[in-house]
């Protein structure tokens, strides 16, 4: 654990400083914010952005303003009257803060899998021969991403049904029951946070399906298309947990119906980035390539000493997804 | 106040910045050392306040780009001696 930040006194009295307030005053400004207060969290939060971002919707969603936290973070922020000073959310650039008070997991891997190579051979080779030979290249290699992906096709058991979702139930919390086991660590999952987090946020869409056997929810996948000019077009896995009872094997099934349907939808890669290793294994057995990911991506984690469990500070125990984060 | 070296100034911000000294120079930049980010600035202010009684503002914090600019704040201020 590192130890050389300032204590909490020193702290106050250099951000009192900063601000022009006494250090008294400061304690006194400190609370969470409300709903006054988001005009000002806004100003304030597009002055110190280079491009403006935040707007009242997403705040909403992100954070609590009305005493209701549910899945939302609180935000505690510095204010006088209706100006707000400074604010403590979520936010990468305390990437500093976060390695001088947390052990950090490793980080995330991103694992991506080529769906069709078309419009990025297309774009490497412009001009001169390349250029002529790109669409030949490119539908050879399509032809070849596609044989290998119907080679471990499986056909979706008789006994499953498949239906998209638009908000989860009681039957996701019966599929947590059964899957978490003592070996894993992972955030607290219910049906309120994936309601909130894959279907609230006004920014961004997410599609679900999820697999059932009678009633039971046997598993579920969720993933977000995205899209931008000139760019290949990415399905991003960004959660999704199987009954243990069909492992690999439920995985794979679920995968390989995302992947037809990002197909459908003209994307060129599919992508994911969890933290667990069981997920990673499964990932690299269907064909993911692992590239770095960003430090931003990191977790940290902060417990007493020693760690009741040594295996919090090793990620490969930790169960966590795109879900857990919020890049929109 | 006390006077402190050029080295002792360098061993300090060694152990602020959690950078092995062999790396710190009068030249080096500030980019070049990780841990002199936000959050080092704000060590580093706390530690001249402690230390030597200077309040070090964020203005003239921003305005240091290399190493050498901290030492001639510290030689203005008196706390480094030569």
């Amino acid at each position: 654990m590192k130890t050389k930040l300032p204590s909490f006194t020193r702290t106050t009295t250099l951000v009192a400083r900063a601000l022009g307030i006494t250090p008294d005053e400061l304690r006194d400004s400190f609370q969470a914010a409300t709903l006054d207060h988001l005009p000002g969290v806004i100003r304030l939060r597009n002055k110190v952005r280079s491009a403006p971002w935040d707007d009242a919707s997403y705040l909403r969603w992100r954070y609590d303003f009305e005493g209701r936290p549910e899945a939302r973070a609180r935000l505690m922020i510095v204010a006088r009257g209706d100006r707000v000073l400074g604010m403590v959310g979520a936010n990468p650039n305390f990437l500093g803060l976060i390695t001088r008070l947390f052990h950090l997991l490793p980080t995330r891997k991103q694992y991506i899998s080529p769906l069709r190579l078309r419009r990025s051979l297309a774009k490497r080779f412009r001009t001169g021969m390349g250029a002529l030979a790109a669409p030949v290249l490119a539908w050879a290699a399509d032809l070849g991403l596609s044989l290998w992906r119907a080679a471990p096709f499986c056909r979706i058991p008789s006994s499953w049904s498949l239906r998209e979702l638009t908000a989860f139930d009681d039957s996701v919390e019966d599929l947590f029951a059964r899957r978490w086991g003592p070996e894993d660590i992972a955030v607290q999952r219910s049906s309120q946070y994936l309601n909130w987090r894959l279907f609230q946020n006004p920014r961004a869409r997410y599609s679900v399906i999820a697999a059932f056997e009678g009633d039971d929810m046997v598993g579920y996948a969720a993933w977000q298309v995205r899209a931008d000019a000139d760019d290949p077009k990415v399905v991003r896995l960004v959660d999704w947990l199987i009954d243990a009872r069909h492992g690999f094997a439920g995985f794979s099934l679920l995968a390989q119906e995302i992947m037809r349907r990002a197909l459908t939808e003209g994307a060129d890669l599919l992508s994911t980035g969890p933290l667990h290793s069981r997920l990673e294994r499964s990932l690299w057995r269907l064909g993911f390539l692992a590239r770095p990911g960003s430090e931003f991506a990191t977790t940290g984690v902060h417990c007493a000493e020693p760690p009741p469990w040594p295996e919090l500070y090793d990620g490969s125990a930790w169960f966590l997804t795109q879900a857990n984060s919020d890049l929109d | 106040m006390k006077q402190i070296t050029a080295a002792d100034a360098l061993a300090m911000l060694s152990q602020l910045f959690e950078e092995p000294v062999e790396n710190l120079s009068p030249e080096v930049l500030r980019e070049e050392i990780p841990g002199w980010d936000s959050m080092g600035a704000l060590i580093l202010m706390a530690e001249l306040d402690e230390r030597f009684g200077i309040e070090l503002t964020a203005g003239e914090s921003r305005e240091m780009v290399r190493v050498e600019d901290l030492l001639n704040y510290l030689r203005r201020h008196g706390a480094l001696s030569g």
